[in-house]
Parts: structure tokens; C-alpha cells; sequence
């Protein structure tokens, strides 16, 4: 599964970020060399502050970083445009937050539908296409619910539609169950496993949550600013 | 549309609504109300317009007596139609009658003298007479014949003083008669009262400024115009004009034109005050016309509208042409 | 993504309540102060508006209209004699004291009408009949008068009372425009003004005229000016220049403009601040749209519309109370209000503007966002 023959869908090479100026200046990642292929979820594990995040916004090409580069299915990320890149992500790239971020306003089916919106995709069309997605999270009966209304595990669930409902690329994860209880963040990954992963996308998930290691095929450790270790994990059933 | 359905929005859209509502109601601009009467509006395009007074066309007359004197007598009314020699009033006259009295009985004495004288004449006539048919010159003196006939012609004499003194006598008395008569005042000429100020047991003085009476001819009514002397070159003599009476705006009463009289004098105010208010001089027009199917009384104020020419600028001839004419004097 | 915007804009119904709260207060305030202001002019051109007739000639050096400077009788003809003139009548307008039955004296404006049309009378009346202000003696008063001088159990018709120590009796009572000085007005005709006024060599004060119909109103009362050389202004031209001298002359321009140009600016601001704070607190939200894919263009048409849905929403709640506060108050006419479109056109444009000025700060700051805010 994991050869050199395939093309790497992220390619991260020497990246090198740091905040503030002068005296106040902070470096957080140190010189970083990830590659990511389809197929997997790699989980990318590490202390707070370690720059998990910091590495996750410069993949999505949310943050600009200061040296190195980045290429996302073959695409320079740092050399577009900042309007280029921001549709670009929008294409191919799909967000699940620690804290949900879904839009309090928006019923279930709005929330997921906000990214083919985005897309300029008609609403009905947008919508149907949500309560699909909604449907395969298993929430076919809470579409019109309002966030609120929903527990945790449920707004996450949404969450996951609205990443994967235009289909994309790459599924990044910023820890996805560090507001839920162990249940429930297990359901999360199962769901993300087996929703999420799929041959012709790659699923990061940031974590540091050690009882759900186990759903990953990688796992990258951030520390310092560096990756200090990338190992294949061991799938129970499958050895 | 989801804005659709949210009450502050309706709400907002009320408030829009009510708001114009009010302003419509607010800003609509009350028309003024009708007036009561037309205003008086020109016929013409291009006017003078002047303020006039109806008068009778022979000018008023101010009745006055010829002495001052207690008035006894008023025979006339408000209103009356007077011939000429019409006496009005009458001033007291008991000093007059008295002095007739004392001149008429005068004059009796005087007739019994001159009979008396009459038969003295006969009397010295029959002697002489009779003296001149004596042809006996012993019985009848040269001397008497002469003493009577001298006699005879001092009694001619005495007679012919006292015819004189008679006829003076008499005269005296038609003198006080003709004076009687000045008391009656009478109307110099036909027409109609228009003012009577006097009353029986009024003392008339010479020279009032109100005249105890005012005579007028109503018959034939003129206009008065009276126009600001800034617009007098304005003025066409002949020009067509109307008037109307105040309260009566809309009707037209068309004028003749008579005269303009030469000397621009100061405007006597109009506006019903007796008090004389100089301002400004007016140039003074008159003009006849025919009595209106209204009443029309003299004295009565009228808004005069005279045509003038279009100004020089709008190059039009005015639409009723106006032939200058040589003007009255 | 509109839907989404207004979405967000109405979900939240707490801070949509507070927002549009904000907005319909300032537009309140700057309404009702405005049109009080407003009322207040209009009322100081009453004596002008109560007349309602188009043109009015008079002094050329005149102020503003009750200070009188009185014309040559011969002015009305004059006037008269002028093209595009369709009727000119003469006005009487001037102070007198009047003296009641109880010995309570009055200073009053005596309104001198032209007999004949009674032009220039109030269009209602109410009570007894303006007509009868032919009968001798006969005086109208307003509805202010009779407020002023001690209410209805004092003066109505049929009251006696000495103008300028000759008798007076109410025949009717008119119903007018109350004017900003509120001294009574007393109508009579102009000829019954002339027995009451104490001698004077010039009486007219204004002649009232009207344009011929199709005759442009302006160049009527330019020819006036140009060939009497006497001033004339239109009602509107006279009205302005009268609270133009109300507004320089006395201390109301000066103390009502702080007093607006306050409510205005407080208005404003709480508009402003209102809607900058609506924006900061959604800024996750716009951030993490930003992070799916919404470009800059597209939250900076999110944040304008809801701006403009929230102003325009707030703007039409805030006109519609202040209207209805000026409605129930001002009703009796007791209370200066007059609300006009210029000023409701005015406050939509500075509301719409702080709207915009506030969103841009907002799309600003949102340009300026890191959308990876989102991640923590």
C-alpha cells in the first residue's frame, strides 16, 4: 500500500514557520518533511503546542509558511494566488474542527450544504445532496435539526458530512473527538474510517487522543517542530 | 425568500408604509379655500388696473344757505327726486315776517295821506277854478287868484312826495319779502338727494366742511379711476376698460372712456376712512357706462382694468384694436 | 451563500434582536429630534402658511414676516397691472392689544382681510362661520388665541372684548397652523382692520397675489420685483427666508442643530457599533466559511448584506415608531413635528452609510483573518 511508485497526494518539504518578529519570535515548525499518500489516514499526533496545528493549516494552505514547500495533489500550494488557493481548497480539501464550527443559525442540512454553496451550487440541489450525506453519517432523521439541538457526537457527524459532501481530496481533522466523550469519539473515527477513507483520498487527523490510535494507518509525531517519528500502525484484525 | 418571514421585517416594511402614509396626509397641500366672492381678475392680457369710485356724472352738489340760521323746516328726504326751485329746507324766518308786519303796515298811513292829498288838490283846483271865472277884477284879487293857484301847486307836489314815499314804503316791504324768500332753500337744479345732514332745530353756518346737503344726478352714473402715476404712461386714452363693484368680481361692467383729467393730483384714500391719507398721486380718468342688471350706487368703490398695449417686447397686437383718437378736452 | 447570510443574520435571535434594538433606537432619535426641529420651523412660518396663497408682495428690505413695513395703497393696482398677475388683494397685518371683559390685556396679531374674497382666510373653522366677519365689529380669532387668552370659558363666540379700545366681538373660531411665537392671531377684513389700527399714513402691509394658471409662479414674482422694484417672494422663498431669520436671529438654530447633530451622532454610533459587534462576534463563523472556501468577495457581500438587511429592517422599524410617536403627540398640534421625506431620505442615506462604513471595518478585519482561528 504504502510505495514509493505511488505519488505522494501532500508533499511537505522543508517546511519552516514562525510567528511574531525580533526578540518575540517564536519558530514552530522547524524544517518539516511529510509526505501523504490516498488512501491512508495518517494520524499526527504530539504535546500542545508541539505545532500540530501550525503544520495542519500550513497543508490546507490556510497559514503562509516561511520557508519550504508544500505541493497538494500536485499543486504548488505556497505559488498561488491567495484567491487561487482559497478555491482550491475549497474544491479539495474537507475541515472537521475540534469544535465543530458549524453555523448555529443553519439547520443540519444547511450546515452541510454551506460548502456546494460556497461552490455556487444551486440550495435545493446543495440540500439534497446534504441530507444524502447526512444519510450515509447516519443522521438521515435529524436534517432539520438546529445544532443546539443536537448532542456532540451528532454535530461532529454533521461536521463530517459537511467536509466530505464535495467529495474532497483530502479530509483534514483537527482533533475530531477531544470534545467528546471515549464513546462517542470512537463512533467519530469508525465513522471516519469508514466514510472518510477511501481510495482516492487521504485523511490527516490531528490528535492526542491515544485511545483512538488504532483507527489510523500512520502515525506521525510531532515534537518541537519536528517529526521525530513516523510508524505504520498495526490494524487489529487485519496483522 | 427567507427575509419574508421574519416579523421585523414586516414590521419594518409597516413602519415605511405608515410613515409615507403620514407624509402623504402631512404634505398634501391644503388648496386655498374658494374665496367667498371672485377676486377681481382682468379680462385682458396686458392691463392697467386702477381703483375707481362711482359718481353721478354732473358733479354733486353741496347744498349750503345763503345766511347762516336756526333750520325750522326740512322738506326733503334721503332718496327724493327734486325739480329745480324745489325748496329743501327752511330757515327760521320770524325776525323777517316781523320786520314785513311793521313794513306793510307802513305803507297804509302813507295811502290815507295821499288820498287826503287828493282832496286838498280837489279842493284848491275848485277854487282856482272858480276864482279865474270871475271876470270882476274888484271882486277877485290878482293876489288871491295867485296864492291859490301857488297853493293848488304845492298840493301837486305833496301828492307826487308822497307816491314816492308810498312806492318806497312798498319797496321796503318786497325787500323783506325777497329776503323770506332767500330762507327757503331750494334745489338749484333737478336731481336726486344723496345725503341729507340737517334736521329741523339745527343751526346752519356758512362754510361747514360737511354739506347740509348733497344733491346729485344718479341718473347717469360715471367712474371715477384713480391710477398710480408710476403706471400713468401707461395709460391709452380710449383704451378699452371694465370695472367691477367689489363683491361682484366676475361681473364685467365694460366703460366708455370720457376724459383724462390733465393734473395728476395726490390720491385721496378710497379705503372708506373720512381722514385724507396723501401717499402718492394718481392720475384721475373718467369713464361712462350703462347702467349694469345689478343696482349700482354712486359712491360705491370698483376695480378699474384698463387694456394696454402688449409690451413692445412680445411684439403682438392686442387682440381688440384700439384706434387712438384725438383726446377730449 | 446570500441565503447563509441572512441565515445568520436572523439565527441568532438574541443578537439580531439586539442589533435591530440599536439601529431602530438611532433612527428614532434622529427622526423624532429632526422633525421636531422641523416642526418648529414650520411653525415659524405659520403666519405664512396659515394664508396660503402664492405670492406675496411687500418691502423689498423685509426680514421676515412679521416685521411689517406697509406699502402705498396704490401698490395693489400696481401689482394688478402686471402680466401673469390673475388677482391681487391687500393684507393687514400688524400687533395690537386687545383688552378682554375681565381686564386681561393681549398682545395680538391683527390679520386685515380683503373683504371682498376673504383670500388668505383659514380653511377651517371651528366653530360659527368666517363669513360672518362681514358683520360689523365682527373679528375671528384661531384656535391659539382662544388658548391663549384663557380657554373656551373665557373667549368664544360671541365674546366682547376692545381692540385697540374699540369693540370687538368673536364670531367664529378658525382653526390654524400654531405659529412659533404663538400670539393670538384676530382676523377682521381689511377695511375693520383700518378702524382698529391707530392712524398711520401707510396701512397695507402685503398684497396677496396669484400667478396666472401656466404662468411659471418664479417669473410672476421676478416681474414683480424687476418693474415695481417691490419685494415679492413666493410662499415657499418667503417662508424659507423667515426661518432662515428665525434660525440666525434667535438661539434656536444654534441650540436645536447641537441637540440633533448629538442625537445624530449618538445615533450613529450606536448604529455603527451596534453592527461592528454583530460582525466581531460571527468572526469564527466567517472564518471557518473562509476556511471552506469562501473567498474575501464573497463574506464581504455576506457582511453587506446583512448590514443593509439589518439597517434597512432597523431603518424601517425606527421610522414607523417615531412616525407613530409624532402622529399621537403632535395630533392636537400642540407638539412641533413634521416629519419630511428629505429627512427620512437623509437619515436612510447616513444610516445605509454607517452600515457601510461599519461592514467595511468588519470586511477588513475579516480580510485581515487568519481562517486557521478556526482551529483553535
Amino acid at each position: 500500500m504504502n510505495d514509493d511508485s505511488q505519488p505522494a497526494a501532500v508533499r511537505a518539504r522543508g517546511i519552516v514557520k514562525s510567528f511574531g518578529t525580533g526578540d518575540t519570535q517564536i519558530t514552530v515548525l522547524k524544517g518539516i518533511d511529510l509526505d501523504i499518500y490516498l488512501g491512508e489516514l495518517l494520524l499526527l499526533v504530539g504535546e500542545s503546542g508541539g505545532g500540530k496545528t501550525t503544520l495542519l493549516s500550513a497543508i490546507a494552505g490556510i497559514l503562509d509558511i516561511n520557508e519550504g514547500n508544500i505541493d497538494v495533489l500536485g499543486v504548488p500550494l505556497s505559488a498561488l494566488p491567495a484567491n487561487k488557493r482559497t478555491r482550491f481548497r475549497g474544491q479539495t480539501m474537507g475541515f472537521i474542527y475540534q469544535q465543530f464550527n458549524l453555523l448555529p443559525a443553519l439547520t443540519a442540512a444547511e450546515n452541510v450544504a454551506v460548502p456546494l454553496l460556497i461552490q455556487n451550487i444551486g440550495r435545493s440541489e446543495a440540500l439534497r445532496r446534504a441530507r444524502g450525506m447526512l444519510n450515509r453519517v447516519g443522521l438521515p432523521d435529524r436534517t432539520e435539526f438546529l445544532p443546539k439541538n443536537l448532542s456532540g457526537g451528532q454535530q461532529q457527524r454533521v461536521a463530517i458530512a459537511r467536509a466530505l459532501v464535495n467529495e474532497p481530496r483530502l479530509l483534514i481533522c483537527d482533533e475530531p473527538t477531544a470534545a467528546l466523550d471515549g464513546p462517542n469519539g470512537q463512533k467519530i473515527m469508525e465513522l471516519l474510517r469508514e466514510v472518510g477513507r477511501s481510495p482516492d483520498r487521504c485523511v490527516i487527523v490531528v490528535t492526542h487522543d491515544s485511545r483512538i490510535f488504532h483507527f489510523g494507518d500512520r502515525m506521525a509525531s510531532l515534537t518541537d517542530g519536528r517529526i521525530t517519528n513516523i510508524e505504520r500502525i498495526q490494524q487489529e484484525g487485519t496483522a | 425568500m427567507i427575509v419574508f418571514k421574519r416579523v421585523s421585517v414586516w414590521l419594518a416594511v409597516a413602519g415605511v408604509g405608515f410613515a409615507a402614509w403620514v407624509l402623504i396626509g402631512a404634505n398634501k397641500k391644503e388648496s386655498m379655500p374658494t374665496p367667498i366672492s371672485e377676486p377681481p381678475r382682468s379680462p385682458y392680457e396686458q392691463v392697467v388696473a386702477a381703483s375707481g369710485i362711482i359718481e353721478a356724472v354732473n358733479e354733486n352738489v353741496r347744498i349750503a344757505p345763503a345766511v347762516a340760521g336756526l333750520i325750522t323746516k326740512v322738506f326733503v328726504k334721503v332718496g327724493d327726486q327734486v325739480t329745480e326751485q324745489t325748496p329743501l329746507f327752511q330757515l327760521d324766518d320770524r325776525e323777517l315776517r316781523a320786520q314785513y308786519l311793521t313794513r306793510e303796515a307802513a305803507i297804509a298811513p302813507l295811502q290815507a295821506q295821499i288820498d287826503e292829498q287828493k282832496y286838498k288838490i280837489g279842493d284848491l283846483e275848485t277854487q282856482l277854478q272858480r276864482l279865474q271865472s270871475v271876470h270882476d277884477e274888484r271882486a277877485v284879487s290878482e293876489d288871491d287868484l295867485k296864492r291859490t293857484w301857488y297853493a293848488l301847486e304845492m298840493a301837486k307836489r305833496g301828492d307826487q312826495r308822497l307816491h314816492a314815499s308810498h312806492k318806497q314804503a312798498k319797496a321796503q316791504r318786497d325787500e323783506v319779502t325777497i329776503l323770506l324768500e332767500r330762507l327757503t332753500v331750494r334745489a338749484p337744479r333737478s336731481g336726486i338727494i344723496l345725503q341729507v345732514n340737517v334736521r329741523a332745530g339745527e343751526y346752519a353756518t356758512l362754510g361747514s366742511s360737511e354739506p347740509l346737503m348733497l344733491l346729485g344726478e344718479t341718473e347717469q352714473l360715471q367712474i371715477r379711476a384713480d391710477v398710480d402715476e408710476v403706471n400713468a404712461p401707461l395709460v391709452i386714452p380710449q383704451a378699452p376698460a371694465v370695472a367691477s363693484i367689489k363683491s361682484l368680481g366676475s361681473e364685467k361692467i365694460p366703460l366708455t372712456f370720457v376724459r383724462i383729467e390733465p393734473y395728476v393730483i395726490p390720491k385721496k384714500s378710497l379705503t372708506g376712512e373720512n381722514i385724507e391719507r396723501v401717499d402718492t398721486r394718481v392720475l384721475r380718468i373718467i369713464y361712462r357706462f350703462n347702467r349694469p342688471s345689478f343696482p349700482v350706487y354712486a359712491g360705491q368703490q370698483v376695480d378699474v382694468f384698463i387694456e394696454r398695449k402688449p409690451s413692445r417686447t412680445t411684439g403682438r397686437t392686442p387682440s381688440s384694436p384700439t384706434t387712438p383718437t384725438e383726446r377730449p378736452s | 451563500m446570500n441565503y447563509v447570510a441572512l441565515k445568520m443574520l436572523f439565527g441568532d435571535r438574541a443578537k439580531y434582536l439586539m442589533l435591530l434594538c440599536g439601529l431602530t433606537f438611532a433612527v428614532m432619535l434622529i427622526v423624532q429630534q429632526g422633525s421636531i426641529f422641523w416642526g418648529l420651523m414650520m411653525w415659524s412660518q405659520a403666519s405664512i402658511t396659515n394664508l396660503n396663497v402664492p405670492i406675496w408682495v411687500t418691502d423689498p428690505g423685509i426680514a421676515q414676516v412679521d416685521e411689517v413695513k406697509p406699502l402705498a395703497d396704490t401698490a395693489v393696482d400696481r401689482v394688478r397691472s402686471l402680466d401673469g398677475v390673475e388677482w391681487a388683494v391687500p393684507l393687514y397685518k400688524g400687533l395690537l392689544r386687545a383688552r378682554l371683559a375681565t381686564g386681561e390685556y393681549h398682545q395680538i396679531t391683527l390679520t386685515g382681510l380683503e373683504s371682498a374674497t376673504l383670500i388668505g382666510r383659514p380653511a377651517e373653522v371651528q366653530e360659527g362661520r368666517f363669513e360672518d366677519i362681514l358683520q360689523p365689529d365682527a373679528v375671528v380669532l384661531d384656535q391659539w388665541a382662544v388658548e391663549r387668552m384663557g380657554g373656551p370659558t373665557v373667549v368664544r363666540v360671541g365674546t366682547i372684548f376692545e381692540l385697540n379700545d374699540k369693540l370687538a366681538r368673536v364670531v367664529a373660531i378658525a382653526k390654524t397652523q400654531k405659529s412659533f411665537t404663538n400670539i393670538p392671531v384676530v382676523y377682521t377684513t381689511y377695511e375693520g382692520a383700518m378702524r382698529y389700527v391707530p392712524r398711520e399714513r401707510r396701512i397695507l402691509s402685503y398684497v396677496l397675489a396669484k400667478h396666472k394658471d401656466g404662468v411659471p409662479v418664479e417669473d410672476v414674482v421676478q416681474r414683480i420685483r424687476t418693474q415695481t422694484g417691490l419685494g415679492a417672494f413666493t410662499q415657499e422663498d418667503f417662508g424659507f427666508k423667515t426661518y432662515m431669520w428665525v434660525l440666525v436671529n434667535t438661539g434656536i438654530g444654534i441650540n436645536f442643530g447641537t441637540t440633533i447633530l448629538l442625537g445624530f451622532i449618538v445615533g450613529m454610533a450606536i448604529a455603527g457599533q451596534t453592527f461592528y459587534l454583530f460582525t466581531i462576534e460571527n468572526l469564527r463563523q466567517f472564518g471557518a466559511l473562509k476556511a471552506m472556501g469562501a473567498s474575501s468577495f464573497t463574506l464581504a457581500r455576506m457582511i453587506l448584506l446583512q448590514a443593509f438587511t439589518v439597517g434597512l429592517t432597523g431603518y424601517g422599524v425606527g421610522i414607523g415608531l417615531a412616525t407613530v410617536f409624532g402622529f399621537l403627540t403632535a395630533q392636537g398640534g400642540n407638539l412641533p413635528f413634521a416629519e419630511t421625506w428629505q429627512l427620512l431620505l437623509l437619515v436612510l442615506v447616513a444610516l445605509l452609510a454607517i452600515c457601510l462604513v461599519s461592514a467595511s471595518v468588519s470586511i477588513i478585519k475579516l480580510a485581515r483573518l487568519e481562517p486557521a482561528i478556526v482551529f483553535r
